[in-house]
């Protein structure tokens, strides 16, 4: 197969949009990780949820803008809930048991996904007004996937905004560092925990709406998104969100141009890269805790 | 003394039950008890690591898949190989693994144990699935004979029944079984557990912790390995649901479900997950709904699993026992 510069420009979009759904999972995986200490098993299941319930509001409001409100709305309310009535309790039992609590939720939402909308996939129309290509250098490339990738990016820079720039960014990064000194200072660290773990829900729930119409709708979607966005957050550093944007565009185009280059080994590639990582530097590229 | 006299004469007991399956179960327990022997150790040598040495472990199943593949595949392309051979490859390549492993996995511990074990693990999936010239990829293997066990002086015992293959199961997971139980009571085994307590001060008293958790991983791998040759060697038959992270979640579950850190409650779950298992999915098709929601509550309210339910119940029984004989003496 002959590979001409238009297929490889084209590849490296759909990395570059594969990129910035990851990373839309991962930060808030990473983040959390870096808050909490919890390394959230179940995250990928709340980009699912949030795929779910985005088909369910667009099924009944037939507006795709509302769903792509409410469906990481719904999926952060789940995440808040999560935390407060399963994670908390749990929390002093050690991070064993909050690992394995995880796991049990990551089950249960997959079977209520199954129960609630059925083992087969969901077809999802990508919304008329997004519909269409665009000319780029010589060739055309739908329209929705570079919504996905811009609008992507309007999110990471809004949460840089909001992390780096405001007030509750900062007790944010605080806590990533020292939560009992944050404690300490008078800050109701349990609620902004809460927050946060509520937010990187939502992300995730954001990011299975938008993913819907171009990934599909269907019980195993999780499966496949969370093991990419593990990687991501493993090789960038757990608790960084920079490492997470560098490592999520990394993966994607590995995954991107792995389907084109060598199908046979860009699964075994991935995996591989992060027992590296995880074999000389645990804490990831960048990842500050050890 | 009595107690302890009174604890072995419980595991004989239970031993027996065990051996005598095959007179009062139906073929179709006799085979999900099959199972339930497998997974218990399977769940056991998850223990090991997850109980004594305090890191939980997200791809056991890694060894498990090992040990039914190299099973598998011996039996398929190496002519009349005999049965415990077959058996023993796959435990000593899942041990093999398990070593080449545990020289990164020595250098982790906490979340990022936990990551690496599934990163080793979900490589191997790769491997399976995408392998197909050996490993079949999604079609799975197949096919391969299922020799008899040969026994000086009493000659071939047909594999094939199902309750010769219940026997041959127990003795072989029984004879590992104890080799587990054996090893925490080693110095190895109190090194281990040391080391989940207080790693700082094992390393102060001379202890090398490197080494002691290199044994401890590779002999939890090879006993995973005999477990998923076992399983290879049932089903007669292996695909990658034998190495994906769901066989990884599965164990941690019978684990769990049993007790983590008592020695026998994981083959407890493993009783608990394969027989509740069968007997909910042929009630709903949401029985993993059920399970999960069961782990949940059981790592919420009730740590020490289903074992330490019985503890309670079997402390209390002789607490109630000894009172009414105390009682009966003092009249």
């Amino acid at each position: 197969m002959a590979i001409d510069l238009t297929t490889i420009l084209i590849t490296c979009l759909h990395g570059l949009v594969y990129g910035v759904l990851i990373f839309l999972v991962a930060s808030g995986l990473s983040i959390v990780f870096g808050m909490m200490g919890v390394l959230n098993l179940a995250h990928a299941s709340f980009y699912m949820l949030g795929a779910y319930l985005g088909y369910s509001v667009l099924g009944i409001t037939g507006n795709f803008w509302v769903s792509l409100l409410l469906g990481p709305l719904l999926a952060a309310a789940a995440g808040s809930l999560t935390e407060h009535f399963l994670l908390r309790p749990v929390h002093e039992a050690g991070h064993l048991f909050e690992l394995m609590l995880t796991i049990g939720l990551s089950l249960v939402i997959l079977e209520l996904v199954k129960w609630g909308w059925g083992t087969e996939p969901l077809p999802v129309k990508i919304p008329p007004s997004l519909t269409g290509s665009l000319q780029i250098l010589g060739s055309t490339y739908p329209l929705y996937r570079l919504f996905i990738f811009f609008f992507g990016l309007a999110v990471l820079a809004a949460l840089a905004l909001v992390l780096f720039k405001t007030n509750l960014g900062m007790i944010v990064r605080a806590a990533i560092t020292n939560p009992v000194m944050v404690s300490a200072l008078g800050t109701d660290t349990p609620r902004v925990f809460n927050m946060v773990f509520a937010l990187g829900a939502g992300l995730a729930g954001l990011a299975g709406v938008i993913a819907g119409p171009i990934m599909g709708i269907y019980p195993g979607m999780a499966t496949v998104v969370g093991m990419d966005a593990f990687v991501v957050v493993v090789v960038g550093g757990l608790g960084s969100l920079l490492g997470a944007v560098v490592a999520s565009f990394l993966i994607g185009e590995l995954q991107s141009f792995g389907v084109l280059l060598f199908p046979q080994f860009s699964l075994i590639l991935m995996f591989f890269i992060m027992a590296v990582v995880l074999s000389i530097k645990p804490q990831g590229l960048f990842g500050e805790k050890g | 003394m009595t107690t302890r006299r009174l604890n072995i004469a419980v595991l004989v007991v239970i031993g027996l039950a065990v051996l005598a399956c095959p007179w009062y179960l139906g073929t179709v327990s006799l085979r999900l008890m099959t199972e339930v022997l497998y997974y218990a150790l399977f769940a056991v040598s998850l223990n090991l690591i997850t109980g004594f040495g305090g890191l939980l472990s997200f791809g056991h199943a890694a060894y498990f898949g090992v040990g039914a593949y190299v099973t598998a595949l011996s039996l398929l392309h190496i002519k009349g190989l005999g049965l415990i051979p077959a058996l023993l490859m796959g435990g000593l390549a899942a041990a093999v693994i398990g070593a080449f492993f545990s020289i990164f996995l020595i250098r982790v511990s906490g979340t990022y144990y936990a990551m690496l074990t599934l990163a080793f693990n979900q490589l191997l999936y790769a491997v399976a699935l995408k392998w197909r010239d050996v490993t079949g990829g999604d079609d799975g293997l197949g096919g391969f004979p299922k020799p008899p066990l040969h026994i000086p002086l009493i000659g071939g015992i047909d594999m094939t029944n199902t309750a010769n293959f219940y026997w041959f199961t127990a003795v072989v997971i029984g004879v590992m079984l104890f080799l587990a139980w054996h090893l925490i009571r080693t110095p190895l085994g109190v090194s281990i557990v040391l080391l989940r307590e207080n790693e700082e001060r094992a390393r102060f008293l001379g202890h090398r912790t490197a080494t002691t958790r290199f044994y401890l991983f590779t002999i939890a791998a090879f006993l995973a390995g005999i477990a998923g040759s076992m399983f290879a060697l049932f089903q007669e038959f292996v695909s990658t649901g034998s190495i994906d992270i769901f066989k990884a979640v599965d164990v941690i579950l019978m684990m769990v479900i049993g007790g983590v850190g008592h020695f026998f409650g994981p083959m407890l779950g493993a009783l608990f997950m394969v027989f509740v298992g069968d007997w909910l999915s042929r009630l709903t098709d949401m029985w993993e709904f059920y399970i999960g929601a069961f782990f949940i509550a059981m790592v919420l309210y009730f740590r020490g699993g289903l074992i330490s339910l019985m503890l309670y119940a079997w402390f209390w029984l002789q607490r109630l026992l000894s009172g009414l004989l105390g009682r009966r003496a003092a009249s």
